[in-house]
């Protein structure tokens, strides 16, 4: 007895990596789809976030004069914009009643701030600080002003984790407009994302449009996501490999909207 | 070996990646204190404590937000500590070059496996942009990593 508790101390160490690897190992296979585990993630980040709210006050109060005036000349842009849109709309409105098309409703979005983008060494996730309370559920599109950057992975009472666009287990169906040729968008490098198995004899150009095609359960159609920089001919094969640059900076993301409500998109 | 010196620092490392991983991000890549926290202790305190350390750290930060491969990061930490163990005390018996070799070794190693796991898809289909961003990961907590060893060195006992 007493030479298996000696051996037992003189291995320790070997003994406490096999455990602890094994543990780790258990968990990475089975810790993403365990409910219980879900449960503890979603109540611990709750905690992270009231934790580092001060500091995302901080960083966004350091931002603010940056923001305001890159807001005042996207301000003035927009208004100008505005003006002949409002004669466009009348002029929609007008041939939709003659075609009779059903009018699409609006989604409903809730603005949200960036609160952590994780403690990794790469970024492939970010915390909002909406969650359950505030109608955010799993699998919600997040989206900035440029465009889908990814979904609500874990949902908790006042916080949800946003699975970005960079993470490994992250695809998007997508469309390329005007050609409407659909495709798996997969991320490559930083803001790069690549569309395979697109056929070779589609006519794509470069600066291409790249939108949501609406194919999948989760995102709504035509939201914008990038465009097209890059077309590549794969000898040999009968399809071509498009790149895409996405719109949005995935390091610099304060505020993000989360759709809550798609109405009658998916219709 | 007393565990209330090793959970000072701890938090305060843990706080620290919290604060600045952030503010020191380039281009999406962030340097890793926890990491070169757990390779400190196993160069100084042995296998044993690292290994604990790393696991429950790995799990603190994958806590506080991962979109997916939960568990992972205890699963590195875990390895990293308990190869820079195999360090404690082999600092007057190796050669100096083969031991700072070594350590630069386990943290490449260390982000090998990450962004092999994390990345597999680059690593099947863009080789060049996946040994990118492995180099550009450990290189950037390396950097660090050097100018810490200046202040606290790397070997104990200095």
């Amino acid at each position: 007895m007493r030479s298996l508790y000696l051996s037992i101390l003189r291995n320790k160490p070997h003994i406490a990596f096999v455990v602890f690897f094994s543990l780790s190992l258990n968990i990475l296979l089975t810790g993403d789809s365990s409910p219980s585990l879900n449960l503890i993630r979603g109540k611990t980040l709750d905690i992270f976030s009231f934790l580092y709210s001060p500091l995302a006050w901080v960083k966004s109060s350091f931002l603010l004069e940056e923001e305001n005036a890159l807001l005042r000349e996207k301000n003035l842009r927009l208004f100008l914009q505005v003006e002949s849109m409002l004669q466009l709309v009348s002029e929609n409105k007008r041939l939709e009643q003659l075609l009779e098309f059903k009018r699409e409703s609006k989604l409903t979005l809730l603005a949200s701030k960036v609160i952590n983008k994780g403690l990794h060494s790469n970024i492939t996730s970010i915390s909002i600080d909406v969650g359950a309370l505030s109608g955010v559920e799993l699998n919600n599109p997040v989206l900035t002003s440029s465009g889908i950057i990814g979904k609500t992975i874990l949902v908790g009472d006042r916080s949800a984790v946003v699975q970005l666009l960079s993470d490994l287990n992250f695809r998007l169906s997508v469309r390329i407009i005007p050609s409407e040729v659909t495709g798996i968008l997969r991320w490559v490098g930083p803001n790069f994302c690549e569309i395979r198995e697109v056929q070779k004899n589609a006519v794509i150009e470069m600066g291409n449009k790249v939108v949501t095609s609406g194919f999948s359960k989760i995102y709504p159609r035509n939201l914008p996501v990038g465009k097209v920089i890059g077309i590549t001919d794969v000898r040999g094969s009968f399809q071509k490999i498009i790149s895409v640059r996405v719109n949005d900076d995935l390091g610099s993301l304060i505020n993000v909207f989360v759709i809550t409500d798609q109405g009658d998109e998916l219709d | 070996m007393n565990w209330i010196k090793l959970l000072y620092p701890l938090v305060g490392v843990f706080f620290l990646q919290f604060i600045l991983a952030d503010f020191l991000s380039i281009n999406g890549i962030r340097p890793d204190f926890v990491l070169i926290y757990i390779l400190y202790i196993g160069l100084h305190h042995g296998s044993f404590p690292s290994v604990i350390v790393g696991f429950f750290m790995g799990l603190m930060v994958d806590f506080t937000g991962v979109g997916s491969l939960f568990g992972l990061t205890s699963l590195i930490y875990v390895l990293t500590g308990y190869l820079s163990g195999f360090l404690h005390g082999k600092y007057y018996t190796m050669i100096p070059t083969y031991f700072h070799l070594t350590w630069v070794g386990i943290i490449l190693f260390h982000f090998f496996i990450y962004s092999f796991i994390r990345y597999q898809d680059l690593f099947e289909t863009k080789m060049t942009v996946f040994w990118l961003t492995w180099i550009w990961t450990s290189g950037y907590t390396l950097g660090f990593l050097g100018i810490f060893q200046m202040i606290i060195p790397l070997q104990p006992g200095d």
